[in-house]
């Protein structure tokens, strides 16, 4: 297996193994009494970020997991830190905006995620 | 406008007081006695309110009329009144429980009747005082003293029990009638004021704003103006078209008040109140000015939108302005207003640039000492140390050595964001005089117990020490050598602490005059084992590849040979080489049958071939020493030498060449490297551009020639020399010390020397708001042609710190000088990279 998973350049074809994770959103009801669905986890990175001044040392531009809540519904979808998201609900993450990440994690209620993990998909 | 009091009337409320002392009546009641004017309501207390002898309704009022104020503001108890009078029976209680209190021996002596009398008077005399004082403490004259009646410091009086309750029940019965009269009022008035707010009469206007003003100062009728979106939207009207002072005055101030509060900051957000307030901005009345800051820093912080609104009206060039005013208190919410802006919004810092932000904000960090000020220009300062547009402004504006003035202060928080502001600017602040202090501090520092400043003061002094003589030397003679060996030392396996320390030890120990009292040093303070174990686990690449550099360094120092060797470092840099060496094989097997791994070997960020040409390096200087070469020779390693002289990258074939070289010196070497067919590839780079490499190779070709006979040795001596000199006539300078002096002789090279190798490349901390990825720069270009490279920029691929080197910025003949640094090769073309569209690295929580 190759390393090239996490030195991608965006727009070059990669084929490589990943994980699939169903993430189920949680609802909350957040101060103003209005219903808001919490995933548990924040994401880093992007085609628009320099992943140079990453502190978690990232080596591309790909979309990180930076960190999962615990007990938290990504924590019980099996998401891991440094998991990095390949593709979310079909939508390629391997060439995005952090915004525009963002924002398609926001749209839907369940994730269907594809995630390459260093040491599981890749050695 | 009138106010209700809060005299708690007894009566109504059904308030038992306990005097001090006194036991309850059998049925838990006691009584309070009104006013002795009034009718005695009851001798033994109330058993329930039906018992109450009916008054009149006029006495009932003369009664509570009693205990009513006269003036027109706040709470007052009954203070007008009296001290009522207990009950005789209460008194004979009193005396009785005093008499049995003596009795017990509580006092020293037995108190008299008379004294009992004469303590019960007194305690009667002031008991509404102690009863006043736990009810309404506001109401007390200052410094009046209550003599108090707990005897026992661990029995707290009844009157103190109480003291607490009765207070909470006061503040509700107040709030109750505040709110009702003032939401009554509020709801009544506003419309009116509404209307007259709306007036074309500016004197009208003026005067319904003062209104409004008054009303805002109190808590209900604040409610009910907030919940009023008319009313605010007139407010924000009324101050947009005011024209005169008082008016603005008061609108801003009732907006700031309304600014407290949630529904406050919306009313005010919705009604377009941001572009009112930021016009505000450049009143020249100061009271004005502060409401309206204040105001604004209130919406900043909580409302959603206003970052938005206070930008796109314009706000931030008139906050820069604003910096050059001198109130401190009023300086600190500026500054953190600009860095809430500021923060993770590109444009907003290239507006504060052009406004001349970093200027101010440096003057601000020389000239005062308020501790909140310096920390919120901090944090400004290091929001805008990651734009790379800023950086060198607030570099050239002094801005190292203003935080290094407040590296030494008591506020760990400041400290801490001097620190990483500092640590952003480092690698943009190579070239910058005056920085002995700040490099005496960050020394210092290094010894803090705070391992976040350990990990930046050494991620600095790493910057600041590459490829800047002058701050070697400073470093090297504050003690920097014996400080950064013990941080190495202390900081066990935590890299992040670990790779900058030996980074900024791999500057300090090469390529200026105390290079050598460096090297030595770092044997004295035994600083060698510690420093090559850190070659094994669980050492990540960035950090090995520091270590094989420093390793190298100090292999300079010929005293330094036998520790290293032994400490194993000879061992484990031959297996680093191996490992490294097979990787780049494989990805070079890999891309050749066509996969998809175009840009290299791979680890951490760190290229496999960096570490094949430094642990080569490193075994080169070490060689020099013979027990050294011997083991080397033992490891089997001489055919992977052989191999890299093969190889594309130039400066490998040099370390290969170089190291052959050295190994070359004894015979049994030179038999080895022979067997290895090396005088074939050698003979090829007799021919190479690179003048260092042909150099090389012409030594260890020599050296192999030793037992040949002496045709041979003429033919390769002509050869030689045809390969080794151009056509003008003059070998080029670089490399002839490294010519070991007995081929100088055979081709009759001229004087003058020059070690061009392994210098030091760009800083490697690059900036980040925590824990960078450090690259240690291992480039082989020397620090004069450094201004064709662009310090800290990515080009040349992820983790590369071979930059692009324009040839003509190059002394003529410098091996560099070509073009074609051979990594570039293997690049794709990358997209664009314009710093100034990067966003500083943030995460968002989902």
């Amino acid at each position: 297996m190759s390393t090239t998973a996490f030195s991608h350049e965006p727009g070059t074809a990669m084929e490589c193994l990943s994980i699939p994770i169903t993430l189920e959103k949680e609802g909350t009801i957040d101060i103003h009494g209005r219903q808001v669905l919490k995933c548990g986890f924040k994401i880093g990175g992007g085609i628009d970020q320099d992943f140079m001044k990453s502190p978690q040392g990232y080596t591309d531009n790909g979309i990180y997991c930076t960190e999962v809540h615990p007990g938290s519904a990504a924590a019980r979808a099996g998401l891991r830190v440094h998991d990095k998201i390949l593709q979310c609900n079909g939508y390629d993450f391997t060439m995005v905006t952090h915004k525009k990440a963002v924002d398609y994690i926001k749209k839907h209620p369940v994730l269907n995620l594809l995630v390459a993990r260093k040491g599981v998909t890749h050695s | 406008m009138l106010r209700r009091s809060v005299c708690v009337c007894v009566g109504y409320l059904d308030i038992y007081i306990i005097p001090p002392g006194s036991e309850a009546n059998p049925d838990g009641s006691m009584s309070y006695q009104m006013p002795q004017q009034a009718r005695p309501l009851s001798q033994s207390g109330y058993h329930n309110p039906a018992d109450m002898p009916l008054q009149n309704p006029k006495e009932q009022i003369a009664m509570w009329q009693q205990n009513t104020y006269m003036s027109d503001s706040g709470i007052h108890s009954g203070a007008t009144t009296n001290a009522p009078s207990l009950s005789g029976k209460e008194e004979e209680m009193d005396a009785e429980w005093l008499e049995g209190q003596a009795q017990q021996g509580f006092n020293q002596a037995a108190f008299t009747t008379e004294q009992v009398d004469d303590m019960n008077q007194q305690l009667n005399q002031t008991r509404s005082q102690r009863v006043r004082a736990a009810m309404f403490p506001e109401t007390l004259d200052e410094g009046m003293e209550i003599p108090s009646t707990q005897f026992d410091p661990q029995q707290p009086t009844a009157v103190q029990r109480l003291a607490e309750p009765s207070q909470m029940l006061k503040h509700a019965v107040v709030n109750l009638i505040n709110y009702q009269d003032d939401a009554d009022l509020a709801t009544r008035a506003i419309p009116e004021l509404i209307k007259l707010l709306n007036d074309e009469d500016q004197v009208v206007v003026s005067q319904a704003a003062m209104m409004v003003h008054r009303l805002s100062k109190k808590e209900a009728s604040r409610h009910a103006i907030m919940n009023s979106q008319q009313m605010v939207a007139a407010l924000v009207r009324a101050l947009s078209n005011s024209n005169d002072l008082e008016t603005t005055r008061v609108t801003v101030g009732a907006l700031h008040n309304l600014s407290h509060h949630r529904q406050g900051l919306l009313a005010i957000f919705k009604s377009g109140g941001i572009p009112a307030l930021v016009k505000l901005l450049s009143s020249p009345v100061e009271s004005v000015l502060f409401y309206a800051i204040t105001t604004l820093h209130n919406l900043l912080l909580h409302q959603e939108g206003s970052k938005t609104a206070v930008r796109m009206a314009g706000g931030l060039q008139k906050m820069v302005a604003l910096l050059q005013r001198n109130n401190v208190k009023f300086l600190a919410i500026v500054t953190d207003c600009l860095q809430i802006l500021a923060y993770g919004n590109q444009e907003s810092k290239l507006i504060i640039l052009a406004s001349q932000g970093p200027q101010e904000l440096v003057r601000i960090l020389r000239s005062y000492t308020y501790e909140k000020l310096l920390w919120t220009t901090s944090r400004v300062l290091k929001v805008l140390s990651v734009c790379s547009s800023n950086k060198p402004a607030i570099v050239e504006s002094g801005g190292m050595q203003a935080l290094a003035m407040h590296l030494t202060h008591q506020s760990t928080r400041l400290v801490q964001n001097c620190l990483w502001t500092l640590r952003n600017l480092s690698d943009a602040a190579t070239k910058v005089d005056n920085m002995d202090q700040l490099l005496q501090n960050l020394v210092h520092l290094l010894r803090a117990s705070d391992i976040n400043v350990v990990t930046c003061a050494a991620g600095i002094l790493s910057n600041l020490t590459c490829n800047n003589q002058r701050n070697k030397i400073t470093v090297c003679q504050v003690g920097g050598v014996e400080a950064l060996v013990a941080t190495i030392y202390n900081a066990g396996e935590r890299e992040e602490i670990t790779e900058p320390a030996v980074c900024a030890l791999r500057h300090l120990t090469a390529r200026h005059p105390d290079a050598e009292v460096a090297q030595n040093a770092a044997r004295l303070k035994n600083g060698i084992p510690v420093i090559v174990n850190l070659l094994h686990p669980p050492s990540r690449w960035p950090l090995v590849k520091a270590v094989i550099g420093l390793i190298r360094n100090l292999a300079l120092c010929t005293a330094n040979h036998a520790p290293l060797r032994e400490s194993g470092a000879i061992p484990r840099l031959v297996q680093l080489l191996i490992r490294a060496f097979q990787d780049t094989q494989r990805q070079r097997s890999s891309v050749a049958s066509g996969g998809s791994g175009s840009i290299g070997a791979y680890a951490d960020g760190v290229r496999m071939e960096e570490i094949v040409e430094g642990t080569v390096g490193a075994l080169h200087i070490l060689a020099r020493e013979s027990h050294n070469r011997a083991i080397i020779r033992g490891l089997n390693v001489i055919p992977i030498f052989v191999q890299l002289l093969y190889n594309d990258i130039e400066n490998i074939e040099r370390v290969a060449a170089g190291v052959l070289c050295e190994l070359a010196a004894d015979k049994e070497g030179a038999e080895m490297i022979e067997q290895e067919g090396a005088t074939a590839p050698l003979t090829e780079l007799l021919h190479s551009r690179n003048e260092g490499v042909a150099t090389y190779a012409a030594a260890v070709l020599f050296r192999m020639s030793e037992d040949k006979p002496q045709d041979y040795k003429k033919r390769l001596s002509m050869e030689l020399t045809n390969s080794l000199f151009r056509e003008d006539g003059s070998m080029w300078q670089a490399d002839i010390a490294t010519m070991p002096p007995d081929l100088q002789d055979f081709i009759g090279a001229p004087e003058g020397h020059y070690d061009p190798m392994y210098a030091q490349g760009p800083p490697s901390v690059h900036s980040g708001h925590a824990g960078p990825n450090y690259q240690g720069g291992y480039d082989h270009v020397p620090v004069d042609s450094m201004q064709g490279l662009e310090i800290g920029s990515q080009h040349g691929g992820p983790g590369s710190n071979y930059g692009p080197v324009d040839p003509r910025d190059l002394p003529p003949g410098h091996p560099a000088a070509r073009p074609d640094l051979a990594f570039d090769q293997q690049i794709p073309p990358q997209p664009p990279r314009d710093n100034n569209q990067m966003a500083a690295w943030y995460d968002t929580d989902l």
